[in-house]
């Protein structure tokens, strides 16, 4: 091959942001009858690699709703979206669907388990989706089941657990696939403040030991005493951001 | 890129006519070689002599990458010279386009063409700088695959399930919802049941002779008959199936969450209502059939000598299923197809 090139410089690449989750003035609508609701407008915010973030604000306030834009489950109405420097308004429905199996995992407040399905079955689906083989998946759906103690409920349908194993369940599906980032919407407000707590020191602990960037919508101030970073929203737009250790908000002690 | 067409044909012929013989020594690589997988689309530019047309794209899987060149994966009749643009998605720089020659072609002994590998030359005027996104690319899915600790992974393209695997998930969620799927078969069996009895009792009660002298009036009421009890066969099944598929839009938009294709969602839901409306439709017509019959199975003794219609029965029996099955496709396949469209956080938050 007689090309006159020079050899590649840097083996790693040099540009790589820190930031996984980017958005750019994010803006959504919906019309309820003839009336046009602005849940967000214009919401610009980063995040980086390995933070756990929380999206706090009251009720109605476009938490849930940025949620879905960052996770790329709806389609915004106006600005960007970027997972790892991909505008996902870019993407076509393979590489989304792609996006959504293997790059995020999701945690919603009613959990959302399949509720025909037993614990394992729910959590190995996306494993399914991502083309993983039964010699595969099943270990691995028993594996992740195990790492947030629920090895001994694999083959119980959501109907026989509670609300915390429920939610454990989908966390443990969250991260079947081995995403980089995950998204709760609540994933603590269908629960007791003693299960809500342990659940939330299980994402502060997955977050710390596999690093993955962790974002929460959620009104639960448990939450603050463990965020890296929280954006307050209001009206659908950021209040204020709050980094961890310039907040004096006590909710008790969360054993870490 | 087109106005460019002309031109680049003529460059690529001197790479035409000096094809390299298949080529067994050790590694003889210029540059160093990146390994990773990077889903693309490719087409052909030097005119095929194959079935396949110019600028048809097709699915290609690169596995090494160097500055000179890549490895590839074809499911397409590749042959050494053919000209090939490559089209890949990387991350923080957006499509890359790369014009490549076909330099040698490696197939597995009795494998098919799926299994096809390729070495891929980059043409000269490969901007040096999307050669070097793609190497980082490579980077990127090293890292990010194995260790899952917020790497970033080269985006690709979801997979589709092999038609074993949905069948596979269909049947098991038909089994699980016992109930369910039992009564929406049912559903479909009566509404079938009915529409063939009502076809069927028709040649029946023509062979018995029964109805005396058969009045225009009379056979315009048995039109109107069939006609209403196929009104009853539309509007029962689509309402059931409708309500079965809808009211698992959260599940759906869920699926959607953990990675599912739309495509994949719409084969789910029709593959199941084909299962319950085959089974429903069969034992409604046979039923219809069987019920229509009845009044000659009772008076077979005083009526030794009336043939049963058999080949208008059968006819009738066809049209059942054949109806039945049409009812139930279309009941489930419009809801099915809407709940996909969705974005899943609207199919999650839609109720029925």
């Amino acid at each position: 091959m007689a090309r006159k090139l020079k050899p590649v410089v840097s083996k790693k690449p040099s540009g790589r942001s820190e930031y996984t989750v980017v958005c750019r003035d994010v803006k959504k609508e919906y019309s309820l009858g003839t009336q046009m609701v602005h849940a967000l407008r214009g919401v610009s915010l980063e995040i980086k690699r390995g933070e756990y973030i929380s999206i706090m604000g009251p009720s109605g306030s476009g938490k849930s709703t940025l949620f879905n834009m960052i996770g790329g489950l709806d389609h915004p109405s106006g600005g960007k979206v970027f997972i790892d420097e991909v505008d996902i308004a870019q993407l076509d429905p393979y590489e989304l669907a792609w996006l959504r199996c293997r790059k995020i995992g999701y945690i919603f407040q009613t959990f959302n388990l399949i509720p025909v399905m037993t614990a394992l079955e729910n959590v190995t689906l996306p494993m399914i989706f991502a083309g993983l083989t039964p010699d595969d998946y099943l270990p691995k759906g028993a594996a992740v089941l195990k790492q947030v103690g629920l090895g001994d409920r694999l083959h119980h349908k959501p109907t026989e657990l509670s609300g915390g194993q429920q939610q454990r369940v989908a966390i443990a599906r969250s991260l079947a696939n081995d995403p980089a980032i995950v998204l709760a919407d609540e994933p603590t407000g269908n629960l007791d403040l003693k299960t809500g707590r342990e659940i939330i020191n299980l994402l502060r602990t997955l977050n710390k030991k596999k690093g993955v960037t962790i974002i929460s919508a959620t009104h639960d101030l448990k939450m603050i005493d463990v965020s890296d970073r929280i954006f307050w929203i209001r009206d659908g737009a950021i209040a204020k951001v709050e980094e961890r250790g310039k907040m004096k908000i006590s909710v008790g002690a969360i054993a870490e | 890129m087109a106005a460019r067409a002309p031109s680049r044909n003529r460059r690529i012929a001197p790479a035409l006519r000096h094809v390299p013989a298949p080529y067994n020594g050790p590694e003889r690589r210029a540059n160093g070689r990146y390994s990773l997988t990077l889903h693309g689309r490719g087409t052909f530019l030097s005119v095929p002599t194959r079935w396949l047309h110019e600028k048809e794209a097709f699915e290609v899987v690169a596995e090494d990458v160097s500055l000179g060149g890549m490895q590839v994966h074809f499911n397409e009749p590749v042959r050494a010279g053919d000209a090939v643009r490559l089209k890949f998605t990387v991350p923080g720089r957006g499509a890359i386009e790369l014009d490549t020659v076909v330099r040698w072609v490696h197939r597995e002994p009795g494998s098919r063409l799926a299994d096809t590998s390729a070495g891929l030359a980059f043409n000269d005027d490969a901007p040096h700088k999307d050669i070097e996104a793609l190497l980082h690319a490579s980077d990127y899915s090293r890292g990010g695959a194995s260790s899952g600790t917020g790497g970033v992974t080269a985006m690709t393209r979801q997979v589709n399930l092999p038609l074993r695997r949905a069948i596979e998930i269909s049947i098991r969620s038909l089994r699980i919802r016992t109930t369910r799927t039992l009564a929406t078969s049912a559903v479909v069996m009566f509404a079938i049941w009915f529409l063939t009895l009502m076809l069927c009792s028709g040649p029946v009660s023509a062979a018995l002779e029964i109805g005396e002298i058969i009045t225009k009036e009379s056979r315009a009421q048995d039109l109107w008959v069939v006609i209403v009890s196929m009104l009853v066969a539309v509007v029962g099944i689509t309402n059931t199936l409708h309500m079965s598929v809808a009211e698992r839009y959260r599940e759906i938009g869920t699926m959607k969450c953990l990675g599912a294709l739309d495509r994949f969602v719409v084969e789910l839901f029709l593959l199941e209502s084909l299962a319950l409306g085959a089974v429903g439709s069969v034992a409604g017509a046979f039923c219809g059939m069987v019920h229509a019959i009845y009044p000659w199975l009772t008076r077979a003794k005083e009526l030794d000598h009336v043939a049963l219609p058999v080949k208008a029965l059968l006819e009738n029996f066809g049209l059942g299923v054949a109806a039945g099955l049409a009812l139930t496709i279309l009941g489930s396949l419009y809801p099915a197809f809407r709940a996909a469209r969705m974005a899943p956080a609207e199919a999650m938050r839609t109720e029925v």
